[in-house]
């Protein structure tokens, strides 16, 4: 456990292990809300002295963010005091726009962010709120088409392709996914993840030329990641296992002696990371369903 | 008639895995027991949940592939089965069940031949007006729509008295199982459904006493116990995580 996190469980007024935690969550970009309004609240309305200024309004910020999810009316008077101190700020308006959000108040948010584009038409942050906007709404058309629209201005933006990928997904839209998954891989060509992902969709779309470029991209995940990847050890295993019971036919005798090998593979691997574990009910079941399936 | 019913910490596990993750969708299944007693009542009984994921993981089948084989290994040797998934979803308003979710749940229904989807409504959860906060699905050729009706006190202890002598064989000690009555939504019946020889009269959804359930789940959340809920995506990510046994209550 985080140790900033254990020392405020047992000494909730330790404004130090406050203050570094809300670092530490700041750098991360961590949407830790429930830690961040319980432990930095405080830190604000008692111990502000104790912050140099910059500080204290990075964490007021942080704070306002938190309470969005967890307790609006603590963000509104944050509002209030960020708006006293910083009458003209972009940020501010922006913080602004996320309030008018939370609250539901579409109409608000989107003036607010139209006016901040009509002066700072480049500005990326307002253009990706607009998108949350549509998102929140529920009008997936208009938020794909959004988010279109942003990657054709910027095309590095890979948190923006995630996002895509993310709703295509959600509308089994797979060979457009496929597509975000390739741009990501060509962005974070080392980043095991994309690898991960683009398995995972090609495992989802199922024929066999798939699931053999699932295993392909698996395997790759694995050979960017060796320790700490359970998952792509699985995908690989189920991957393997699933060419083996349909397309086992179709599979000449060099291919099934790969694939077979393949399968062994990640199946050991998968036990010897159980093996070292203590007992409990996952460990359990998952050496019963090795055991079951040799 | 067959009958659903789940059992209060089933429903709080669930809405504390919601909470948790407060900015996803999330995704689990629920395990339990179908009963059939002499006069050829079944009876389903959701006594337990696995959370699985905090994402759109839920679309991808190889996720949903682990997910079910996993489960089913851990169901046998519990005697127990995959009664259905519930899921909270990430876009509000949305009034259908996505399809990826339905997938799964006609899957689950190969397998188990009954199959149920409870959806998470946040909307049920503003301040100060909280309710039951699920809406209930069941599959018999299509979706269902089914009613969840909260027990009240009359019914409460009529209620206990079936389940327990139905449930004797349940390994659950579980006091607090009702019994729960739905009744038919009006528009389902206009629908037009004799072509389906059971009417969808037959179905109905229970879950306990709304207003403690309500009070049960505040408490829960000042007490932070969403953090001990443990899903597969966690799992996978640090194996010494234990997904199929969540110990709260």
């Amino acid at each position: 456990m985080n140790k900033n996190l254990e020392t405020l469980q047992n000494k909730p007024n330790n404004w130090k292990a406050a203050r570094d935690l809300l670092r530490e969550y700041r750098e991360k970009q961590a949407r830790n809300s429930y830690e961040i309004i319980k432990y930095g609240l405080p830190l604000i309305n008692k111990k502000s002295q104790k912050l140099s200024k910059e500080e204290l309004f990075e964490v007021m910020e942080q704070v306002f963010l938190a309470g969005l999810d967890v307790n609006i009316e603590e963000s509104k008077t944050l509002l209030l005091k960020l708006q006293k101190q910083f009458p003209k700020s972009l940020r501010v308006t922006k913080l602004s726009g996320l309030l008018e959000e939370a609250m539901g108040n579409w109409k608000s948010a989107i003036t607010i962010y139209k006016s901040i584009l009509k002066n700072n038409p480049s500005d990326q942050i307002a253009r990706k709120r607009l998108v949350c906007v549509s998102k929140a709404q529920g009008d997936v058309v208009l938020t794909i088409k959004n988010l279109n629209n942003y990657l054709s201005h910027f095309q590095g933006d890979t948190e923006t392709w995630e996002e895509l990928l993310e709703i295509y997904l959600t509308q089994q839209c797979y060979s457009k996914a496929l597509y975000c998954c390739e741009e990501l891989i060509l962005a974070e060509p080392n980043n095991y993840q994309h690898h991960y992902k683009i398995a995972n969709i090609y495992y989802t779309i199922g024929k066999r030329t798939d699931l053999i470029k699932a295993r392909q991209y698996y395997a790759h995940s694995i050979k960017l990641l060796k320790e700490q990847n359970l998952k792509s050890y699985y995908g690989l295993y189920l991957t393997a296992n699933k060419l083996k019971s349909l397309y086992s036919k179709n599979l000449d005798q060099s291919e099934t002696q790969i694939n077979e090998q393949l399968l062994q593979f990640a199946a050991d691997k998968i036990k010897n990371v159980y093996l070292k574990l203590e007992d409990n009910d996952t460990k359990k079941t998952v050496l019963d369903f090795f055991e079951k399936n040799k | 008639m067959p009958q659903f019913t789940i059992s209060n910490s089933t429903y709080l596990q669930l809405l504390l895995h919601a909470s948790k993750h407060f900015s996803e969708p999330v995704t689990g299944l629920l395990l339990g027991r179908k009963i059939t007693d002499v006069s050829s009542t079944s009876m389903i009984n959701i006594t337990s949940c696995v959370p699985l994921f905090h994402s759109n993981g839920f679309t991808l089948s190889s996720n949903v592939d682990l997910a079910l084989t996993l489960v089913s290994t851990y169901c046998e040797s519990k005697s127990l089965s995959i009664i259905g998934v519930y899921h909270s979803s990430s876009f509000n308003n949305s009034q259908d069940l996505p399809l990826a979710i339905k997938k799964i749940g006609e899957t689950i229904n190969k397998i188990t031949k009954t199959s149920v989807v409870l959806i998470i409504d946040d909307q049920k959860l503003k301040k100060g007006k909280e309710q039951i906060a699920i809406k209930a699905y069941c599959y018999r050729s299509k979706w269902i729509s089914v009613k969840v009706n909260s027990l009240s006190q009359k019914n409460f202890k009529q209620g206990i008295e079936e389940l327990s002598n139905e449930e004797s064989s349940s390994g659950e000690n579980e006091k607090e199982v009702v019994v729960i009555e739905e009744e038919e939504e009006e528009e389902k019946k206009e629908q037009g459904k004799t072509k389906n020889s059971k009417s969808v009269k037959d179905y109905e959804f229970q879950i306990g006493d709304e207003g403690m359930l309500v009070e049960k789940f505040k408490k829960l959340l000042l007490e932070e116990k969403f953090r001990q809920i443990i899903d597969l995506e966690d799992h996978l990510n640090n194996p010494e995580l234990d997904f199929l046994t969540q110990n709260i209550n």
